[in-house]
């Protein structure tokens, strides 16, 4: 409950408490005066009334007559004389309930006036006795309408009273919202600086620790990511070109190769300068290694529209430029390119084109190859080039398999999945290794539409990205997942990967939030999804759009794939991931400085760090040292 | 001028005109109701009022009204209270009284007052009034008869005429020794309004048969 609504229940209460008392005794108060004032008025009317019957005392016809006038021309419940002699006793009585009242008040104002009676004499004969009890129906009448009013009144100002305190309380509290707000951002790894300091003392001194703290964490990020930002390109950058090095291409390869993407595959070029020794003697060294600059940002410009491609110097005269989702006609324009383009730098620099010369190897690979494979088919593709006299450019393309299936088989395929949904669940533990309880289970999907009919996710994913229907698909697997009962993911978190198409499609977007909208609330698990670094950098603002989302329905998010490709980590700070999901390789070969400094910024910001692909025992060790522990891969089987 | 009549009948009709009655006294759903309670005897009863007091007196006299209800009334049959409504003390409506076709003398007093009030006589010129009777026995009964003063402010008995059960012949007071004593005299509904007066008009207004 929030703090607004028990104060308002508190004070609420105390009004409740003190108008219940006033009117209470305001009511009881008047009832008293009420019973009072009939008793007096009874006092008085059996005085007049005595001084009448002694009158009528010689005949009992005349004293019937006398008490029965009485009796109609007033407000009595009962006159009743008993005479001495007792041949005359009469009495007149009203034992109708009371009108216009209800019978729950009578009860509850339970009006006791006992007869009033008195002695009726004539000279000195004693006659008899009168009791006169009058009409309590009108005390009741009046106390009731007197209740009325008093209800309806204590509705009114109760009204007015809850009104006047709402506002004076909003009033009060809004600084305090405010401060609420700041806390929520602080929780959510925003960093909120409250420009307008509140006037009530103790919220002042709340607003200005708060500041202060959100001033010196956000120092300690921007500290965290300057370091990493130095780490990185001492560890993974060429200091000339600025490109990446082998080490960091070493790394990324795998990533890339299963990379999601139209084009099943991609494309790597290997690029060889001959002739360097002459370029030092001609140009001098450091001229040289500007000619070198020149070279690497012409790549950077030919290649620009690629997002996720590796451009790195792997030696003095080598360069790699892996480009997944590049087909082999694109490879072969960009190796076109590269050529003029330095043909125009030697002309430039006055250099004789016969003795610096480049050779371009292409080698258009499958997702399914494997790293030494690839590397083995470039390299031998750039032995070709530099072989061929006549053509300094050759490209070893990986024939598709001739059982392979065709466009619009893949076409009937998923479009049939999707609407008899063959999609099949599979879900996968993340472990913390040190607690061994399960961190959260990852979402992915295969084909299951019978016997002939199996496909696992990255048979299928190529095609249907080609085939624009990788949203339509996602979107039954997520109803699948979130309208289906699926009892191993009851109490425990699901994340999902989500594929780069379905997040740049806006349609997909809307279905997802309907489906929230719908379903959010009545999930018996918790869930999370993830994106890959690399698209998380190129498309933040989209990404962003994705998170608040998500925010809204709380439900997780991450970051996968993280290769710690870009050089500044504020895109981080944006999307505020819960976790961060990084190769283990890349993990265990960052230095203790590079990794001290990521940790800085992952800590700043809330962020665990979760490692992938763990095989063994041994990486899990040094993964401990590392002080990170959760865990996901082949390691997690002997974990359970 | 003609304007200035028009705003006065207005308020005349909208003020006065419904403070001094309650509606027709005698209707068709009346008649109807009366019928389904207590069959056709009572339902020709009230088409008689209607036709033979209400209607039919209209222009006459106010003493001729008052010894024609005062006859048509005293036809019905003398019960006590204790007898018809199995208490000691009931005011009946008129329209209990005629319909259960019995009453006693203060039922009788109530039916001709609201009738003699509906064909225009003065109501405050109409008093209940409690006297004691002696009957031809000797014995003195406590009694209720309607006194009609026939001057604003009466002189002597001559300007008091009696509408009593008993004796049936609306006679002035000083004609009824068997009247030995006047307890008291009070106003109909445009007197005080007394316990069992207010119940009285509010069982008058909504026809309580």
């Amino acid at each position: 409950m929030t703090l607004f609504k028990q104060m308002a229940l508190a004070i609420s209460l105390i009004i409740v408490l003190l108008l219940a008392t006033v009117m209470g005794i305001n009511y009881q108060s008047a009832k008293k005066d009420m019973i009072q004032s009939l008793y007096e008025t009874t006092v008085n009317n059996i005085s007049t009334l005595t001084t009448k019957l002694a009158e009528a005392s010689s005949d009992s016809a005349i004293l019937v007559s006398t008490i029965d006038a009485e009796f109609d021309s007033g407000y009595y419940k009962m006159i009743d004389f008993k005479s001495n002699d007792g041949k005359s006793d009469y009495m007149q009585i009203d034992n109708k309930p009371v009108k216009d009242v209800p019978l729950w008040f009578v009860n509850f104002t339970a009006i006791d006036l006992p007869p009033v009676s008195a002695d009726v004499s004539s000279g000195w004969d004693m006659i008899g006795v009168v009791s006169v009890a009058s009409d309590t129906g009108v005390v009741y009448r009046a106390l009731y309408k007197m209740f009325i009013k008093l209800s309806y009144l204590f509705v009114v100002f109760l009204g007015i009273a809850l009104l006047i305190l709402y506002a004076l309380l909003h009033f009060i509290l809004k600084p305090l919202y405010r401060v609420q707000s700041q806390a929520e951002a602080i929780l959510r790894n925003e960093f909120i600086i409250q420009e307008k300091v509140p006037f009530t003392t103790e919220f002042k001194d709340v607003v200005k620790g708060m500041n202060a703290m959100v001033t010196k964490v956000e120092e300690i990020f921007r500290k965290g990511n300057e370091a990493a930002q130095r780490n990185k390109e001492l560890l993974y950058n060429d200091p000339t070109t600025k490109l990446f090095n082998r080490r960091y291409l070493m790394l990324k390869l795998p990533d890339l190769i299963k990379l999601e993407n139209k084009a099943n595959g991609g494309t790597i070029m290997f690029i060889a300068l001959s002739g360097a020794e002459v370029l030092n003697q001609a140009l001098g060294r450091r001229k040289a290694d500007d000619m070198f600059l020149e070279i690497a940002n012409g790549f950077n410009e030919i290649t620009q529209k690629f997002n996720d491609k590796v451009l790195a110097r792997v030696n003095g005269t080598e360069f790699t430029l892996m480009l997944p989702d590049c087909e082999s006609d694109e490879a072969s324009d960009i190796a076109r390119r590269i050529n003029r383009r330095f043909d125009k730098l030697i002309k430039e620099h006055n250099l004789n084109p016969e003795d610096i010369t480049i050779s371009i190897g292409l080698y258009k690979y499958k997702p399914a190859v494997s790293i030494p494979d690839l590397l083995t088919r470039a390299d031998n593709a750039l032995s070709h080039a530099k072989a061929d006299d006549m053509d300094n450019t050759y490209l070893y393309e990986e024939k598709d398999d001739e059982h392979a299936l065709g466009k619009e088989q893949w076409r009937e395929i998923i479009e049939e999945s999707i609407s008899n949904n063959y999609f099949s669940l599979k879900f996968w533990p993340t472990f913390n290794a040190k607690t061994k309880q399960i961190n959260h289970k990852v979402m992915t999907f295969t084909i299951d539409g019978g016997t002939d009919k199996k496909y696992f996710y990255g048979d299928f994913i190529a095609p249907a990205i080609n085939l624009g229907l990788v949203s339509k698909m996602y979107i039954v697997a997520l109803k699948d997942l979130i309208t289906e009962r699926h009892e191993e993911l009851d109490g425990s978190t699901c994340s999902i990967r989500l594929s780069n198409e379905f997040i740049k499609d806006a349609k997909a977007y809307n279905e997802l939030s309907s489906l929230f909208e719908k379903y959010a609330k009545t999930l018996k698990f918790k869930l999370s999804f993830e994106v890959s670094d690399s698209f998380a950098i190129h498309n933040t603002l989209a990404v962003k759009e994705y998170v608040n989302l998500f925010l809204r329905y709380g439900i997780g998010f991450g970051i996968n794939s993280f290769t710690g490709e870009s050089s500044d980590f504020t895109y981080l700070k944006q999307l505020t991931p819960t976790f961060l999901k990084a190769d283990c390789a890349f993990l265990l070969d960052q230095s203790q400085d590079s990794m001290g400094a990521l940790q800085v910024v992952t800590d700043s910001l809330g962020i665990e760090i979760i490692a992938t692909f763990v095989k063994n025992e041994e990486e899990l060790n040094k993964l401990f040292a590392m002080h990170i522990n959760s865990v996901q891969g082949p390691v997690t089987d002997s974990i359970s | 001028m003609n304007f200035l009549k028009v705003m006065y009948l207005i308020l005349l009709l909208l003020f006065i005109f419904p403070s001094q009655s309650f509606g027709e006294l005698i209707t068709d759903k009346l008649i109807v109701d009366a019928n389904a309670k207590y069959k056709m005897f009572a339902k020709n009863r009230f088409e008689a009022i209607r036709k033979e007091l209400l209607n039919g007196l209209k222009d006459k006299t106010d003493i001729e009204k008052l010894e024609a209800v005062n006859d048509w009334y005293n036809f019905m049959q003398y019960k006590s209270d204790q007898q018809v409504y199995g208490m000691s003390d009931y005011w009946a409506t008129l329209y209990e009284f005629v319909g259960k076709g019995m009453g006693d003398c203060e039922d009788y007093t109530i039916a001709k007052y609201y009738t003699l009030k509906e064909l225009g006589i003065d109501p405050n010129r109409m008093k209940f009034t409690y006297v004691v009777y002696k009957s031809r026995s000797g014995q003195n009964i406590s009694h209720m008869v309607l006194a009609y003063l026939k001057v604003p402010r009466p002189k002597s008995k001559e300007d008091i005429l009696i509408l009593g059960n008993i004796n049936q012949r609306v006679l002035p007071a000083s004609r009824r020794p068997d009247i030995v004593k006047v307890v008291k005299m009070i106003n109909g509904d445009t007197g005080a309004q007394s316990k069992k007066w207010k119940q009285l008009d509010f069982d008058m207004k909504r026809k309580k048969l």
